[in-house]
């Protein structure tokens, strides 16, 4: 298919590639390199955790249970399903099903909101509970391994930090696809950004995935 | 009866005029250079910034030496050294050593050589530059506002609490560019995967390929790790975070794995496509097919892996475990034999080869000494017995300048001279050509070698004070230092002039084998009018110079095999 | 690589799965398995993120080489957890205090040490040849 260039439909193929199959085999093998990418990012502060969790697990025990186990796991239900919506968009796009793409697409944005907003819910929590020691605010802590349990909210806020800044990322992404699909666009041959933004939405959830047990389930909840 | 090889000629002779439409002259304006998305240009454009740099990474290095000429602190003050010496190496490391290569030669050459019109994703390219140009600004911004003084390391807690200097700024700089080199990265492996051109199996792919796609590799799993430890140190200075502060139970080593998982991986994007460019000109010069060129492709992805497996020696007397020590030792010397593997077959290919004494085989054979030099001295460093006395001292500074300099430096300049020809449709001026690579060679070695006895003696680095016994052979190195940047300046100074006066060079000026030769000089925008199909094994000589010999069927190595006609 | 309707029925499946998954590693939590909580912990987050990657992000149809990227991830990852651990494991074996107390912390460390400086420099009191 070397594509015509018609005053409404330009082809979806660009100049450096021959054929389509070319094309959108290089574009998902850009976007795995690009997550295997952000695989080593999230690692590197995972390793960060693990080498403090394995220094006092027991104060970190104590500070993941000052973390909102409701809302933390509430979150991660509604992520996952935001991973459901957003699959189901990128099969209507491919299958040039615009009515079921839009649906998907917003129900993907509004999921992700909520989460980020519950996120926000719990920061602001841990705000007024003296948990958050940025900044110089105080932090309150009476029990033994104070330190430790610092530590811990370091790396609560900066995991859950970088993840939320992630999702406000995809979240952007997916609004202009969604202005995208409302112009007509992105369907059938074209569908190729929804699969990989579906692609970079889907790891972000993995992250989550990961982040939830290591941060809000650290030992029994006796 | 041994046969010496003796081309018809050993090089093209000069063209009339350059073709009528190329890359250069297709459009004049600076929105046409600065928006461009081909390849080409973006490597020009490259060219210029990388160049930039290593001014002023090598001007920082001028007063570092000038004030080194004399035991006491009498040039600068020792707030000002430390911020010279931690702008000199962010400067040549961030901002030159690891994008030289990859983001001048490589963006040029990957395309061409594997047969492509252009990249994977000629826009990321595009952008990839304009995030080094950030990244650099930022940091020259954080450079001449007042520097940073905590070495080039960034090691916590001075990085992260301690230093009142412009951490920050330099660090947001750095992390930019990492995205820079990522991008950059991600498209080489993109392009080998999925756009060859018919006929290209792996096994016909030109070495410099390899190389690149192995050093890509690198970027793509490295470059985050040390993404987040710079983060890390930016939210602990901005937002008070504690993650390596030893006051909440932080460890400062923590720091030092995630810097050094990259940071070591780095050296071998810095060097992995310097080896490929010397995996190039060989062939050319001596007019035959690499010894054991499936060895040293898969020596270039073992490099990568192993690369990995080591960053510990860094760390042998920080604090790091005495048994870490003993592992990453160990897993150091494995590291070092797949470049040995490489070093053995390049010196093998000149057998029976054609000895040239061009331009860019000048920088190869001064490549293969000064790399190997350096390459044994890392042996030295990697058992620790010997490390725990010179770590920190001249003879890790040496040891990295024969690898950085004498290596990479040296193939980059090889290699500009090499596709100079091809990227300008100009010759260079051969006689200063020889001359420049001769002075860059002694200035080198004036320079460098007696730092490895410095060092020996103990003289600490990043110290601007030291001993008066250790003035002389202090002075032989900066007398080096004013030699090699005199050298440095000559191609600097024809390679312009050529682009004017130089003659007009010929579609394959070197009677190279390889794609990008078979386009003119230079290369129209789409690199060729019609897309190649490739039938001949890789490096071709014997067909190519239309040799009836035995000097490439390898007989000596047991195997059998012979070039096809 | 497109779907039609009727291949709906794998997405929810795993879904289901998913959520079946978090409320087992909700419950485990409550269980006190000391250091096994992180592995069990761990186990169950790799399974749901294999689900994920196998059929949300489509690599079970995909090349073996996105495979091969998203694995090297996985790999270059444990590299840098185990050799990053071979030295947190192995930093106490020469000295006599033990893993995960107060006790490890280097500010712990300083405070056990001084002490020892202090008697040593006192003991010296009055000796004015001893250098200072």
């Amino acid at each position: 298919m070397t594509g015509t260039r018609s005053a409404e439909a330009t082809s979806p193929l660009a100049h450096q590639f021959d054929d389509l199959p070319q094309q959108h085999a290089a574009d998902e093998l850009g976007m795995w390199l690009f997550l295997c990418t952000e695989m080593m990012f999230f690692g590197a502060v995972f390793l960060a955790y693990t080498v403090y969790r394995t220094h006092d697990e027991a104060a970190f025990a104590a500070a993941s249970t000052r973390l909102d186990l409701f809302w933390g796991t509430l979150n991660t239900a509604v992520l996952l399903t935001s991973s459901l919506t957003m699959v189901l968009a990128v099969q209507a796009a491919q299958t040039s099903q615009r009515n079921t793409l839009v649906v998907m697409l917003l129900a993907t944005i509004v999921l992700g909101s909520v989460f980020v907003g519950i996120k926000g819910l719990e920061y602001h929590h841990k705000y007024s509970e003296g948990l958050m020691p940025l900044l110089g605010l105080p932090f309150h802590w009476d029990e033994p391994g104070r330190s430790s349990a610092e530590m811990f909210f370091d790396l609560y806020f900066v995991m859950t930090g970088m993840h939320a800044l992630h999702m406000v990322i995809g979240l952007a992404i997916l609004l202009i696809l969604l202005v995208q699909t409302l112009r007509g666009r992105l369907l059938g041959d074209f569908s190729i950004p929804v699969h990989l933004t579906g692609l970079y939405w889907h790891f972000v959830d993995v992250v989550w995935v990961f982040l939830f047990p290591l941060l809000y389930l650290v030992g029994g909840r006796h | 009866m041994i046969q010496l090889i003796t081309p018809p000629l050993a090089t093209e002779p000069a063209a009339e005029q350059l073709p009528k439409r190329h890359y250069l002259n297709a459009g004049y304006t600076a929105r046409s250079w600065l928006l461009t998305v081909d390849h080409k240009r973006i490597a020009i454009l490259y060219l210029i910034s990388i160049t930039f740099f290593f001014v002023i990474g090598g001007l920082a290095a001028t007063v570092l030496r000038l004030d080194l000429m004399t035991p006491e602190a009498d040039l600068v003050l020792t707030e000002t050294y430390n911020k010279l010496f931690t702008a000199h190496g962010v400067v040549m490391v961030f901002f030159f050593l690891i994008p030289a290569i990859p983001t001048v030669l490589g963006n040029f050459l990957v395309p061409l050589m594997v047969g492509a019109r252009d990249l994977a994703f000629p826009r990321v390219n595009l952008l990839s530059w304009y995030l080094f140009m950030l990244g650099g600004s930022l940091t020259l911004y954080a450079l001449l506002a007042g520097g940073v003084d905590t070495g080039w390391t960034f090691y916590a807690p001075y990085s992260s609490t301690y230093s009142n200097t412009y951490v920050m700024a330099t660090a947001v700089g750095v992390f930019i560019s990492g995205f820079s080199s990522i991008l950059t990265g991600l498209n080489f492996i993109v392009t080998v995967h999925k756009m060859r051109a018919p006929g290209l199996t792996w096994f016909r792919l030109p070495l410099f390929i390899w190389s690149s796609y192995a050093a890509s590799i690198i970027i793509i799993l490295g470059t985050p790790v040390v993404a987040m430890a710079i983060i890390l140190v930016g939210l602990e200075r901005g937002l008070g975070l504690g993650i390596f502060d030893p006051r909440l139970g932080g460890d400062p080593i923590l720091f030092q794995h995630l810097f050094w998982f990259y940071s070591h991986p780095a050296v071998y994007i810095m060097i992995l496509p310097a080896m490929g460019v010397i995996s190039e000109i060989i062939p050319c010069a001596c007019r035959k097919r690499p010894f054991g060129y499936a060895f040293i492709g898969f020596a270039s992805f073992a490099i990568a892996a192993f690369s990995f497996l080591v960053w510990g020696h860094h760390m042998f007397v920080s604090g790091q475990s005495i048994y870490a020590g003993m592992v990453f030792s160990i897993l150091s010397y494995l590291v070092a034999i797949p470049s040995a593997v490489k070093v053995f077959n390049w010196t093998a290919s000149l057998h029976k080869g054609w000895i040239s004494f061009d331009t860019p085989m000048l920088y190869a054979y001064g490549f293969v000494a000064l790399f190997t030099s350096g390459g044994l001295t890392g042996l030295f460093l990697a058992a620790m017995a010997v490390d725990v006395h010179v770590h920190d001292t001249y003879f890790v500074v040496s040891h990295f300048h024969y690898i950085m300099v004498g290596g990479t430096v040296m193939a980059y300049l090889g290699g500009i001279h090499f596709w100079w020809p091809k990227m300008t449709g100009r010759l260079y001026p051969e006689g200063w050509a020889r001359f420049s690579a001769i002075l860059i060679f002694v200035g080198f070695n004036l320079t460098f070698f007696p730092q490895y006895i410095l060092g020996y003696l103990g003289m600490p680095r990043r110290y601007h004070v030291y001993p008066e016994e250790f003035q002389v052979l202090n002075v032989m190195s900066s007398a080096g230092a004013s030699i090699l940047a005199v050298g440095y300046f000559f191609p600097l100074t024809y390679l312009i002039w050529s682009l004017r006066y130089g003659k007009i060079a010929p579609a394959n000026y070197w009677r190279a084998t390889g794609l990008e030769w078979k386009t003119t000089s230079p290369p129209p925008t789409e690199n060729f009018l019609e897309t190649p199909v490739v039938v001949d094994e890789a490096y071709d000589y014997q067909k190519l110079d239309g040799r009836s010999d035995e000097i490439d069927s390898d007989k000596e190595s047991g195997h059998d095999r012979h070039t096809l006609r | 690589m497109s779907h039609n309707t009727a291949s709906l029925r794998p997405y929810i499946i795993v879904f289901a799965a998913l959520m079946l998954l978090l409320v087992v590693t909700v419950e485990v939590s409550r269980l006190d398995l000391g250091r096994g909580n992180f592995l069990v912990a761990v186990l169950i987050a790799s399974i749901k993120a294999t689900l994920i990657g196998l059929y949300f992000m489509h690599l079970r149809d995909s090349t073996a080489l996105s495979r091969l990227v998203a694995l090297s991830g996985v790999l270059f990852l444990a590299i840098l957890f185990t050799l990053a651990f071979s030295d947190y494991w192995t930093r106490n074996w020469l000295s006599p205090l033990k893993l995960g107390s107060e006790e490890n912390s280097p500010s712990a460390r300083t405070a056990i040490e001084a002490p020892v400086l202090d008697r040593a420099i006192s003991a010296h009191d009055g000796d004015t040849t001893y250098p200072r």
